[in-house]
């Protein structure tokens, strides 16, 4: 019984042993085969995944926090090759799904997905046919696939496989998004695919969008790692208000369409910080579908009219003008000058716009009536030296350095140019001959507004970078003019605008301005007939808060600044000091008393 | 002597005492083996599960999902969390729109207002509206520490040595 019993084990153990041996021996074996080496690149394989990590691109606010630019999730659509069990019936979903999507609402976009769907998963297995998915068009695919599932269940076909989406994959990453859509398009911009774009988005583009950074992940739970830290995309704010842009942006569509304007551009500026509050433009973009730019753009058509637009200014010029003769001492407020209605300069004689004389007047009285002969004899008196020195501390024929892309310097001649004559000055005195862009405009005139001094004009507010903000501290670029002759200046202007009762004034609130009717010049010389309508005027006078410039181009209802862009920069005003909170002036100053 | 022998004798004349040490020696070194290698189980078998948590939260294994299989849309990883969050922040902001708000305040029966409608009063210690600020300015800066902490990461033995190095150090008088 015992050596029944012993021969059982010893059948067992030898039974175990050979076991182990034989794992043993093919373990061994393995390890030294000609596929051992085919193993050992599997086992890397799947060893570690490369992930892509793209962090989110900066967002951007307006100075009150509001969102004007996001992300939203979209899906990039593939198909998982091994997984595939009807290749016919996720082509026609997915083509059927995509409709909506322009590039693949195609005929041959079926045949496409048909042709990879139906391919052996030999060197690849995953193969992306569709980005930029919405969650919708997604969600309608989840469906479909759940209803293949409930129509085929438990059913088997031999001659053709069911009707399934198996092996349609998505995964998810970030598209940007505007939930303003078009307001403020002109300042926020896009970057397209190419890396090309507009506005401050294209500005501070390296800031936004952060680092994308490939990453091996470790398959092996083991060996679980920190990630490496992805730099962020830095969130910009900016200096835009979100209601006055809206506001003002309403105002210009009223005025463009009221006037029968081809175009304009309304520019709100806080004089004393160089901060833009609101810069409204035509046409606008719905940043959403900004690969219609082109439509909405024809060619040649700047994306920004307020910076990278130049053009003459017109008679809004002689603000500066006679800003740089009261300081230069040329002329005091009460300099008497007579008009006889021609000055000649330079072998080109000068005109009034009336073609009119006016007989004697002070300097308040050539700004008020804007004429050109008294302006241009200022010019002549100050001498070319002086005046282009001031017109270049003005900044005219520089760049603004305004933070957002495609800013244009505009042109001002000097003398010793090859296209200086001497009959220049005498034009460029109310604005002819002188090409600037809006922006360059309003923030040479906020010298006048702040004291004399030019504050860097600018949108960027703050940013926000790794969990700090900065902020953009205001900045002096140039002081042109004294603070007396701007006080003197802009006494002289506001005084103007009461005694002409002009459609400018505001009920309640001093504001001084100056408009601009400026003829566009063909190849032949003033003859178009065509004018560009103006005005540039700021308030409270005593404490300005905002400067406002409003330009219609070519406005058919009436050719004059006075008429036309007057009663809109009203209108405005009439808005923003609800708006920014400003009291009718003698109620400030009552509260300030006391 | 004899007292030796009889005891000699009588230990040498029970051999199944022998055998019960020697069953009894494996089988202690049997379940000490198995208590260890239970423990050391025990120990991967979480550190492994919470390894594979923290790959997870990281990145989604396998980077996609399925469309016949993932029928609603969970962000787990940190990158899709980051990503629903930037969603829903848009979705807000679309809600919250100027459009929007102008719309919803027009039906609720406000109107904008006029300069000549608006009574100004002095309020003491008001304070304006002030922009945005979204962080705090810039301070010190923090430290660059793991997310991950070693807990999670070493070994038993590697514990056991850093331990050991530890009380070294203490030992010979310097700061851990």
């Amino acid at each position: 019984m015992k050596i029944e019993h012993d021969r059982r084990y010893l059948l067992l153990a030898a039974i175990f042993g050979v076991v182990a041996l034989v794992i043993g021996v093919q373990l061994l074996r393995l390890q030294f085969s000609p596929e051992a080496d085919a193993f050992r690149a599997q086992a890397k394989l799947y060893e570690k995944e490369l992930h892509v990590y793209s962090p989110p691109r900066g967002e951007i606010y307006d100075r009150w926090g509001n969102l004007l630019a996001g992300n939203k999730i979209v899906y990039e659509v593939g198909i998982e090759l091994t997984l595939v069990e009807n290749p016919e019936t996720v082509a026609f979903a997915l083509s059927k799904a995509l409709l909506g999507h322009e590039e693949y609402d195609q005929s041959t976009y079926y045949s496409e997905v048909f042709a990879i769907a139906s391919l052996e998963p030999v060197t690849r297995t995953y193969w992306a046919v569709a980005d930029y998915v919405t969650e919708e068009e997604v969600a309608t695919l989840k469906r479909w696939a759940e209803e293949y599932q409930v129509l085929y269940a438990g059913q088997t076909s031999k001659d053709a496989p069911l009707p399934s989406l198996r092996g349609l994959v998505y995964r998810s990453h970030l598209m940007r998004s505007y939930p303003e859509n078009e307001l403020a398009a002109n300042i926020i911009g896009f970057v397209n695919r190419k890396g090309e774009g507009y506005g401050v988005e294209m500005k501070f583009d390296e800031m936004m969008a952060g680092a994308s950074e490939a990453i091996w992940i470790l398959r092996d739970p083991n060996k679980a790692e920190n990630m490496p830290r992805v730099e962020q995309g830095v969130d910009l704010i900016l200096t835009i208000d979100r209601q006055i842009q809206d506001t003002v942006e309403e105002i210009l569509d009223q005025a463009i369409d009221v006037n029968g304007a081809e175009g304009g551009v309304i520019i709100v500026l806080d004089p004393k910080t160089g901060e833009i509050i609101a810069m409204a433009t035509t046409p606008r973009l719905d940043l959403n579908e900004y690969w219609k730019f082109g439509q909405v753009y024809p060619s040649g058509t700047p994306f920004n009219p307020a910076v990278s637009e130049d053009y003459e200014p017109g008679s809004v010029f002689k603000v500066l003008t006679m800003a740089a003769a009261l300081d230069n001492e040329t002329v005091t407020p009460n300099t008497e000058f007579y008009d006889n209605g021609v000055f000649e300069i330079g072998g080109i004689t000068i005109h009034n716009w009336n073609y009119g004389a006016w007989g004697p007047q002070n300097m308040q009285g050539c700004m008020q009536h804007s004429l050109n002969v008294c302006l241009a004899w200022i010019a002549s008196e100050m001498g070319q030296n002086d005046f282009y020195r001031y017109m270049q501390a003005f900044g005219i024929g520089h760049l603004t350095g305004v933070d957002m892309a495609g800013e244009v310097s505009g042109r001002l001649k000097i003398p010793g140019d090859d296209d200086w004559f001497e009959s220049d000055l005498g034009t460029n005195a109310f604005g002819q001959g002188v090409a600037v862009t809006p922006l360059q405009l309003v923030s040479a005139i906020s010298a006048v507004a702040n004291d004399g001094k030019i504050m860097a004009p600018h949108v960027l507010r703050a940013f926000v970078d790794r969990g700090y903000q900065y902020t953009v501290p205001p900045q002096v670029v140039r002081a042109p003019i004294s603070a007396e002759t701007a006080k003197i200046l802009s006494d002289m202007l506001a005084a103007s605008l009461e005694e002409e009762a002009s459609d400018a004034l505001v009920e309640g609130y001093r504001v001084a301005g100056k408009t601009g009717t400026a003829e566009i010049p063909t190849p032949l010389g003033y003859t178009s007939g065509e004018t560009n309508a103006s005005f540039v005027g700021w308030g409270p006078v005593d404490d300005p808060r905002f400067v406002v410039y409003v330009w219609l181009k070519k406005p058919s209802s009436s050719p004059w600044g006075s008429v036309v862009a007057a009663p809109v920069f009203r209108q405005v005003v009439e808005r923003l000091v609800v708006l920014m909170n400003i009291p009718p002036d003698d109620i400030r100053q009552a509260l300030t008393s006391q | 002597m004899d007292r030796v022998q009889l005891l000699a004798q009588a230990y040498s004349q029970a051999p199944w005492r022998r055998q019960i040490q020697i069953i009894g020696a494996f089988l202690l070194a049997l379940v000490t083996v198995w208590v260890i290698a239970a423990i050391y189980l025990d120990v991967t078998a979480r550190a492994a599960t919470i390894g594979r948590e923290i790959q997870d939260m990281q990145v989604r294994s396998g980077g996609v999902l399925r469309i016949d299989v993932q029928k609603d849309y969970e962000p787990t990883s940190i990158e899709e969390l980051e990503q629903y969050n930037a969603s829903l922040q848009l979705r807000l902001a679309n809600l919250t729109s100027d459009a929007n708000m102008a719309e919803r305040a027009y039906d609720m029966g406000f109107r904008p207002a006029e300069p000549g409608g608006i009574v100004y009063i002095v309020v003491p210690d008001y304070v304006p509206q002030q922009p945005v600020t979204l962080a705090p300015p810039p301070g010190p800066i923090a430290n660059n520490t793991p997310i991950i902490t070693s807990a999670y990461k070493e070994s038993l033995v590697d514990w056991i040595k850093d331990q050991l190095f530890q009380a070294s150090e203490i030992l010979k008088g310097s700061q851990p």
